[in-house]
């Protein structure tokens, strides 16, 4: 257009409460998400770290698909290419959740994995020795001292799901990019938009940060 | 003469190439109490691991009350239901209480209601002089009370025969004693028992049987007067030697 705009902050300030609703939609998202995400970890790195002959390969591959494509690529392929190939319907929300769940599943799988392999393998045999079953000690010993070592790992997940909800925009996932992006393309304030949504963002972040450190220390 | 409680034919136990155990025989009668002395590295571990299944020997026959558990469709659990262990790093659940070190495995094997298990537990915990220890984590204990705590969590599932592995090991010099009293008083109670042991004056005072393996094999066994007063075989005298 040839010419700039000076910055005004109160395009920032005015935006604000349009990208708190978008706010809402990314918790939204990132909640039931990493929820979704801690179920499929949990199964899946309990599978990987014992040695069924089909069920490990599977999830194995699982997690290797999942860590070596993006997130976007991912999200588009829930949204627009496997609906197509099977005949379905899909709404943004849904494939964004299960998008965000099925990305943070594949992480949260090997924090799991990792966080059973580094307890004592002598955990394992003084419950076989009492004549325990394997699924006995799986949750009665293993698990609950692998969640200790798991927290960190599983706190950190989040706020990168958190952060990730973002890239959703590409499926038009009201979320609070999204929500930037239409107010930029109203307003034509690209500036200060941007600028609301990432200071949005530092905020929750850091807040969220905050809290589940907190609540890290109380679990310990 | 009693039949064997445990009978353990020409057992070999092999990691990859290394063949760690033997042709090892080994005739277990009640209420016996049966030292395992030997040098580090020769064997003495894994014996007692393959003798309840911990590790999975090569070959040989293991015999509890006359039945074969290396057998194919054995449930190995029927045999930790009655072949308890105790560990040189005690291996106590350090995210449960004492008590519920002791009645976890009872518990979830329905052993008992809880006010029986409880009582047991604390019955057990009196014996081992550790009946104020119940809510305490295992963290905030001694290596020697932890070691105790660990033997009445094997009692708690009434076990016909208990295996120690070098269960004093693990602890500091002035605390040896209280385990090692104990499982004398197990010994005198006429609990079975197989000890991997450095204590020479247990193996000797304690025991009815001593075994000293080396390189995989039981170089000499015999009563602990026997072993310790008068070996025969030129190995067993250079260990004996070398540790008392
Ligand atoms: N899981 C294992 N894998 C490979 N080698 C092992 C394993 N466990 C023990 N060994 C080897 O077997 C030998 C005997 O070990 P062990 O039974 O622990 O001896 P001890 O208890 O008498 O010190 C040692 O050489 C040890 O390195
Ligand atoms: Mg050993």
């Amino acid at each position: 257009m040839g010419f700039t705009m000076k910055f005004e902050w109160i395009y920032t300030w005015n935006v604000i409460p349009e990208l708190l609703k978008g706010m809402k939609m990314t918790m939204f998202i990132a909640v039931l998400g990493i929820l979704l995400g801690f179920m499929i970890g949990l199964i899946t790195g309990l599978i990987r770290s014992g040695k069924h002959r089909i069920l490990q390969p599977v999830t194995g591959i699982y997690v290797t698909v999942i860590r070596g494509t993006p997130l976007m690529v991912q999200a588009l392929y829930l949204y627009f290419a496997i609906p197509m190939m099977l005949q379905f319907n899909l709404s943004a929300l849904t494939a964004g959740i299960l998008a965000i769940g099925l990305n943070s599943g594949a992480y949260i799988s090997e924090i799991v994995r990792g966080a059973i392999q580094s307890v004592d393998p002598g955990q394992r045999e003084a419950g076989e020795c009492l004549g325990l079953n394997p699924f006995q000690i799986t949750t009665a010993v293993i698990l609950p001292q692998a969640f200790k070592i798991m927290l960190p790992g599983l706190c950190n997940q989040f706020i990168i799901s958190v952060k990730d909800t973002s890239l959703l925009t590409v499926i038009g996932v009201a979320e609070m990019t999204h929500q930037a992006s239409r107010a930029v393309s109203s307003t034509f304030r690209t500036v200060e938009v941007y600028t609301a949504l990432a200071i949005l963002y530092f905020l929750l972040n850091t807040l969220l940060s905050f809290l589940l450190a907190k609540w890290e220390r109380r679990m310990k | 003469m009693s039949e064997a409680i445990l009978k353990i034919e020409n057992l070999s136990k092999s990691y990859g190439e290394l063949e760690v155990l033997k042709d090892m025989n080994l005739e277990v009668k009640e209420g016996q109490v049966i030292s395992v002395i030997g040098p580090s590295g020769s064997g003495k571990s894994t014996f007692l691991r393959c003798m309840n299944l911990l590790e999975r020997p090569n070959s040989g026959t293991i015999l509890y009350n006359g039945k074969n558990v290396m057998e194919k469709h054995y449930e190995k659990r029927e045999l930790h239901k009655e072949v308890g262990m105790v560990f040189q790093r005690f291996n106590l659940f350090p995210h449960k209480s004492v008590m519920d070190n002791i009645i976890l495995a009872p518990k979830k094997l329905k052993l008992g209601s809880k006010e029986t298990l409880k009582e047991q537990a604390l019955f057990l915990l009196e014996k081992v002089g550790l009946e104020s220890k119940a809510e305490e984590m295992p963290k905030n204990l001694s290596g020697g009370q932890q070691q105790r705590v660990a033997i009445a969590r094997a009692l708690a599932m009434n076990p016909k025969v208990l295996l120690f592995d070098e269960p004093t090991s693990a602890l500091d010099p002035e605390l040896v004693g209280e385990v090692l009293k104990v499982m004398q008083d197990l010994a005198k109670e006429g609990m079975t028992m197989i000890v991997v042991t450095h204590e020479m004056g247990f193996a000797r005072e304690v025991s009815d049987h001593v075994i000293f393996m080396e390189g995989g094999y039981i170089v000499e066994e015999g009563k602990p007067e026997e072993v310790f007063s008068n070996p025969q075989n030129e190995r067993t005298k250079k260990f004996l030697s070398s540790v008392l």
